[in-house]
């Protein structure tokens, strides 16, 4: 038994943080490796580029944690792009903004109602809504890119202060948002709740559908301004410029120990996670590692991650 | 009464039996002897050791101190397999059944007839040999979902399972926690039945009345030591209850037992006028401030029905539910809470905990509505607080609010969900099977929580199988039958017996 080991409390505090310690391990490793890699500017264009994935996967941490995921949140994001550069063509970035929020709110809903209220599996519900928003927005555009005007928010999307971008603050400014919503706040507790168990939390009066209702909004919350950080960045709406998030977003949150199932998910992780596969992705490129091995390193990865969590899981029940 | 002789050696001994997990020590010295054809009890309080001692014998703790002889011959205990291979078998007291297989498939599971192809008439013929040797068993439909059984069927099948494996030694943890009156009658004729057949059986049971009908021996652990041991002729139930528990509750208990009538101010909080909802009909219930009114019926009577009913998880289809005298409709456990009305229900595991989440989380879920989480920011401080007054109060083990809530032993996780309606402040607390698969001792400290809240003035409505249990905590009995209340009675009319003849029908009291 090595129970005494585990218990001290500096092993435990890393092993709780373990993925801190991958991260550092990796930028260190990769620091020595790569004198690119080490340079600042690369280390700071690291965390501008992992920003706007990191604020989607804040969203998808909130709906897995409610037992739930979210399919949609490419093509929604994509759509609200292409919407705030037209409306910001047409009438203004104010107005582009809040239309943008709008719409990523409402589909957020629509995906909970389907899920919570209907009881669908949410793979098929945003899934099906992921198909339909981009069905829509394909026939509005033609498929072609939508050309906005957004001088204010590309000031934002490329600058920085003390050499951080705007964009990383906007993650850990969201990030921080999103854990004292989960940790202290009565709807983020019953998040948890009806995410591990959702009849015993009916049964305590907890209001079950309307929470994974609103975790589905808060989802589509972090999609709108991922969306709109994005078309920030090119004053251009794509229709295709998010087709990447809804995996990454997930494989984000599996990575940092979200458990598919619900109920289970810490914030801290999810950044630690953004950051490291931000780290790693940057790191291969520098080293010249060919971007056809890229997806596989990410795979084994994930799949490290996940069978790294689960030993741990059953060594800390094994008594 | 089998007769033990000598010369036979003992179909399983343990001795000096020691474990330790990192620095605790949670069995010292143990030792246990079972002849063949014995019916052996082991009891104690939840945390005295029982199911570290059998888990040793399951070969789950392969790192103990001791040897364990199987008809004479040195067995290694090493891993399940072993376990089985010498002839042990386990029935856990969560059933570990696949339910979406079928029974003869759940049966042969892991040792299916043939060699790489899997067939379903071999399986269901190995399963049907299996169960053909034994009567009681063999009605068991081999065809159907496990899901699709009752919790006394399942448990049959676990048995099967167990037998198909030639077992010599059955150790069976609270195989009667969860079946109704005649479903546990039929559990004890099957032991006997297996015991017969020179099966040593390892009995663990928290209802003492049913170790005193169906086991020839006992040992009583505490503390993980043995405090008391020898055929069951030697322990009365009030010898049996001291040796596990502490004085103090033992003697609370007696005392409750024997109490007169109390009077209750007649302030009626809830009132259930006619109710009609899913299997209850016509239900008239008034539970008053600070009484504590006990639901009693066979399994299927509609006493769950009606605990559900009252905070709304079942619909009404007729009647009137009035809350403080006035005419009230409550369309969910939500708007129950809303009211402070709460239940404890029944199905701990599924129903009540939520695993995944800390001790804590689960303590303040109804808390939260009731005033822990002013304009829904919670009040860290004073929840802190509360979290660690009921962990001191309720006596929870381990004492860590952090600690995931399925990590703790059962009678713990219901102490978790008794705090939790407790913080929430109720005016009634409608409690399913309260006490369920918990030791004496956990059962005691309930009893004693209830009271206190009854003497608060809170309303208290108590569904239990458990006579003895409603006869010491209940101001007023009422039965139930086929979905309806058959009679009303203050404790001092009633004993167990003619209790038994009203959940039965046998006759009424006069």
């Amino acid at each position: 038994m090595n129970a005494s080991v585990a218990q001290h409390p500096v092993l435990r505090l890393l092993a709780r943080n373990n993925l801190w310690v991958a991260l550092l391990v990796a930028v260190i490793g990769l620091s020595i490796a790569s004198a690119t890699f080490r340079n600042p500017a690369n280390l700071q264009n690291i965390l501008a580029q992992n920003g706007i994935i990191g604020i989607v996967a804040m969203g998808m941490l909130v709906m897995m944690i409610s037992g739930g995921f979210d399919l949609s949140v490419g093509a929604v994001g994509g759509a609200v792009a292409v919407l705030a550069a037209f409306i910001s063509r047409e009438v203004g970035l104010p107005a582009a903004l809040l239309a943008g929020v709008l719409l990523a709110t409402v589909t957020g809903l629509i995906n909970g109602l389907i899920i919570a209220r209907l009881r669908i599996n949410s793979f098929i519900a945003t899934f099906a809504l992921a198909s339909i928003v981009t069905g829509i927005m394909f026939v509005i555009t033609q498929g072609k890119s939508v050309v906005g005007k957004s001088a204010e928010l590309q000031a934002f999307a490329y600058g920085s202060v003390f050499g951080v971008s705007y964009l990383f603050l906007a993650f850990m400014m969201f990030a921080i948002l999103t854990h004292l919503v989960l940790t202290r706040t009565k709807w983020g507790h019953w998040i948890f709740s009806a995410g591990a168990n959702e009849h015993a939390s009916y049964l305590s009066g907890v209001p079950v559908v309307p929470v994974k209702i609103a975790a589905f909004v808060f989802g589509g919350i972090a999609t709108a301004l991922g969306g709109l950080l994005m078309f920030g960045q090119s004053a251009i709406g794509q229709p295709t410029g998010a087709e990447a998030w809804p995996l990454n977003a997930i494989a984000i949150c599996v990575i940092g120990g979200t458990a598919l199932s619900g109920g289970v998910g810490r914030v801290s992780n999810v950044i630690a996670a953004t950051i490291l596969l931000g780290v790693i992705g940057n790191g291969m490129n520098q080293l010249g590692v060919s971007p056809y091995w890229q997806p596989a390193v990410v795979g084994a990865i994930i799949l490290a991650a996940v069978i790294a969590d689960r030993a741990g899981r059953s060594r800390d029940s094994d008594h | 009464m089998p007769e033990l002789r000598d010369p036979v050696p003992p179909r399983v001994q343990m001795i000096g039996i020691s474990q330790t997990f990192g620095t605790t020590t949670v069995l010292h010295d143990v030792g246990l002897s079972i002849a063949p054809s014995e019916i052996h009890a082991l009891v104690g309080q939840n945390g005295a050791g029982k199911s570290t001692l059998m888990k040793i014998l399951g070969g789950i703790y392969p790192e103990h101190q001791g040897t364990v002889r199987i008809d004479g011959h040195e067995a290694t205990l090493s891993s399940p397999r072993d376990a089985l291979r010498e002839g042990i078998g386990l029935i856990h007291q969560e059933l570990s059944l696949v339910p979406s297989l079928t029974v003869a498939e759940n049966i042969m599971l892991g040792i299916e007839p043939g060699r790489a192809l899997y067939g379903k008439k071999t399986t269901r013929d190995a399963a049907h040999a299996v169960v053909s040797q034994v009567p009681m068993l063999a009605s068991l439909p081999l065809s159907s979902l496990v899901s699709e059984l009752s919790t006394g069927l399942q448990q049959r099948v676990e048995i099967a399972k167990v037998l198909s494996r030639d077992v010599k030694v059955l150790v069976m943890d609270e195989p009667t926690a969860r079946l109704s009156g005649p479903e546990r009658a039929d559990l004890r004729d099957l032991m006997v039945e297996l015991a017969r057949s020179g099966m040593a059986i390892v009995y663990i049971s928290h209802f003492l009345e049913e170790i005193f009908q169906s086991c020839h021996s006992a040992t009583v652990l505490r503390n993980g030591r043995v405090v008391d041991s020898g055929p069951i002729e030697k322990f009365t139930l009030g010898s049996m209850t001291r040796a596990m528990l502490n004085e103090e509750l033992a003697a609370e208990e007696a005392a409750a037992t024997s109490r007169d009538d109390r009077r209750i101010a007649m302030k009626p909080v809830i009132e259930l006028v006619g109710v009609t909802s899913a299997r209850v009909s016509d239900i008239d219930l008034v539970v008053s401030e600070g009484e504590i009114v006990g639901l009693a019926g066979l399994v299927g009577s509609g006493r769950s029905r009606v605990a559900r009913t009252i905070v709304g998880a079942e619909r009404l289809t007729a009647g009137q539910l009035l809350v403080d005298g006035k005419p009230v409709s409550i369309h969910g456990p939500r708007a129950a809470l809303a009211r402070g009305i709460v239940l404890v229900p029944e199905a701990r595991k599924t129903e009540g905990i939520i695993g995944s989440a800390t001790a804590a989380k689960n303590m303040i879920l109804m808390a939260l509505d009731r005033g822990l989480a002013p304009r829904g920011v919670i009040d860290r401080k004073r929840s802190v607080a509360a979290i660690a007054d009921k962990f001191s109060g309720l006596q929870i083990r381990p004492a860590d609010p952090a600690l995931e809530a399925q990590r703790f032993s059962g009678g713990n996780q219901q102490k978790l969900l008794l705090a939790r309606v407790l913080l929430a402040r109720p005016r009634m607390i409608v409690a399913d099977q309260p006490t369920a698969g918990v030791d004496v001792g956990t059962k005691a400290q309930i009893h004693r929580l209830l009271r206190a809240a009854g003497a608060d003035g809170t309303a208290i409505l108590v569904a239990s199988d458990d006579l003895d249990e409603l006869i010491a905590l209940c101001d007023r009995i009422v039965v139930m039958k086929d979905g309806r209340v058959v009679g009303s009675h203050l404790r001092s009319e009633l004993t167990r017996q003619n209790l038994i003849d009203l959940m039965s029908g046998a006759e009424a009291i006069h």
